[in-house]
């Protein structure tokens, strides 16, 4: 058989080979939470799926999930909006955008050791505020950092950004279920939290020094992400297109949710079920009424909200359970869940 | 995720003869969440914060 029906030139010059993304729901497809979320301050707040942001500043901003602006190609894409400027940000004071990654993901990349690889992020992204922003990579403990910047030439135009990153020698990177290494966007920080780009460090740096802080700073000021991909190697290959149901299951792991109905007898009830998708580790657990999700730990118990369930679960399964003091018969429990196993 | 501030009380609680971790039934602004007695969870880690700053878990009925 000829070699030519076994490998292609073009095979060659085009290895677009899968599992090359360390990033899970870059493509922004997956936001289980919702599609629009406000109200985020100075805690890790999810919002799409994966996708985190913390906020502590004078402003105001919302994020969404978005499909009529994407790039070519993609379907999604996160979006910030500023609803209230704040055009004097303090040393301390910061939004950021980011996402975190599991020690099982990363271990092969041996950072931390002599050995630590190179690896390069690229994303495409979109702000009305052109120049140069910037972002940094960072560990789970928060006290290593590489800043990096980005430019943005041309005001509300898709733009593809590559920035390859040395493997970092020292420093603590988990290579088991906790928290790893952390991609970082910033929209607005302070000095505190700003350091030198292109170099290694200690401490706990979400952006580069310099970079505009005009996002968080300029009313109705928009900045767009999607398309986000963490690889192997010093290439930024093609952005990796997976199944949406590849996308969902990946998410799954950290955050799932769903309904129940179960009808019982008795006065200690208990309701559970298994998850779709094993956890990165114990589960915190909310029910609901519904999937309005109004009031954790309270279900609809024929038709009357019900308080005073106690919830919990593993990594393989959630249960809730409930001493009524009346011994029923035949009664119907139903219910939204959520479970939240993220990084 | 759970949020310090956020946090009014909490309470252990054990769901007898399940092989699940014991729980802290957190009661919060946004209602009450069952998180794990496990130190991988994040929401677990916020309550060891807020246990740190001299709040106390209450024991279980």
């Amino acid at each position: 058989m000829p070699l030519s029906k076994i490998q292609t030139a073009d095979m060659l010059d085009a290895p677009n080979l899968g599992r090359r993304n360390l990033i899970i729901n870059g493509g922004m497809r997956i936001s289980q939470r919702g599609t629009s979320f406000t109200g985020h301050g100075a805690a890790v707040n999810y919002g799409l799926d994966r996708f985190f942001d913390y906020h502590s500043s004078d402003g105001a901003f919302t994020i969404s999930q978005e499909t009529s602006i994407v790039p070519t190609d993609f379907s999604h894409s996160l979006k910030v909006l500023t609803t209230q400027a704040d055009s004097s940000i303090a040393a301390g004071q910061r939004l950021i955008v980011g996402t975190r990654m599991e020690g099982n993901t990363i271990s092969h990349l041996k950072w931390g050791t002599s050995g630590a690889k190179t690896v390069t992020l690229s994303f495409y992204v979109r702000s009305s505020v052109t120049g140069t922003h910037g972002g940094a990579i960072g560990n789970g403990a928060d006290n290593r950092n590489y800043p990096f910047t980005y430019t943005i030439s041309s005001a509300d135009t898709w733009e593809r950004k590559t920035i390859t990153i040395p493997g970092d020698t020292t420093g603590t990177w988990a290579t088991d279920a906790g928290r790893s290494i952390q991609v970082i966007w910033g929209l607005g920080v302070g000095s505190t939290y700003s350091g030198t780009a292109g170099a290694w460090s200690a401490g706990d740096v979400n952006s580069a020094t310099g970079a505009t802080t005009d996002v968080l700073g300029t009313l109705n000021a928009t900045w767009y992400l999607t398309g986000v991909q963490l690889e192997l190697g010093s290439i930024a290959t093609d952005f990796e297109h997976l199944l949406y149901a590849e996308d969902h299951t990946l998410c799954q792991r950290y955050y799932e949710q769903g309904n129940f109905s179960q009808r019982q007898s008795g006065s200690i009830i208990r309701i559970g079920q298994s998850y779709h998708t094993r956890k990165r580790t114990s589960a915190s657990v909310n029910v609901y009424y519904n999937s309005a999700k109004a009031t954790a730990g309270t279900i609809n118990v024929s038709n009357t909200n019900n308080a005073g369930w106690n919830e919990g679960g593993n990594s393989n399964f959630w249960n809730m359970e409930k001493n009524t003091g009346v011994n029923s018969d035949s009664v119907d429990y139903n219910g939204f869940w959520t479970a939240e196993a993220e990084l | 995720m759970i949020i310090k501030d956020d946090i009014i009380s909490a309470q252990w609680y054990t769901f007898v003869g399940s092989e699940q971790p014991r729980t802290v039934q957190v009661t919060h602004s946004g209602g009450v969440t069952g998180v794990p007695e496990d130190e991988g969870n994040m929401d677990y880690q916020t309550v060891l914060e807020w246990v740190a700053e001299g709040n106390t878990i209450a024991d279980e009925e």
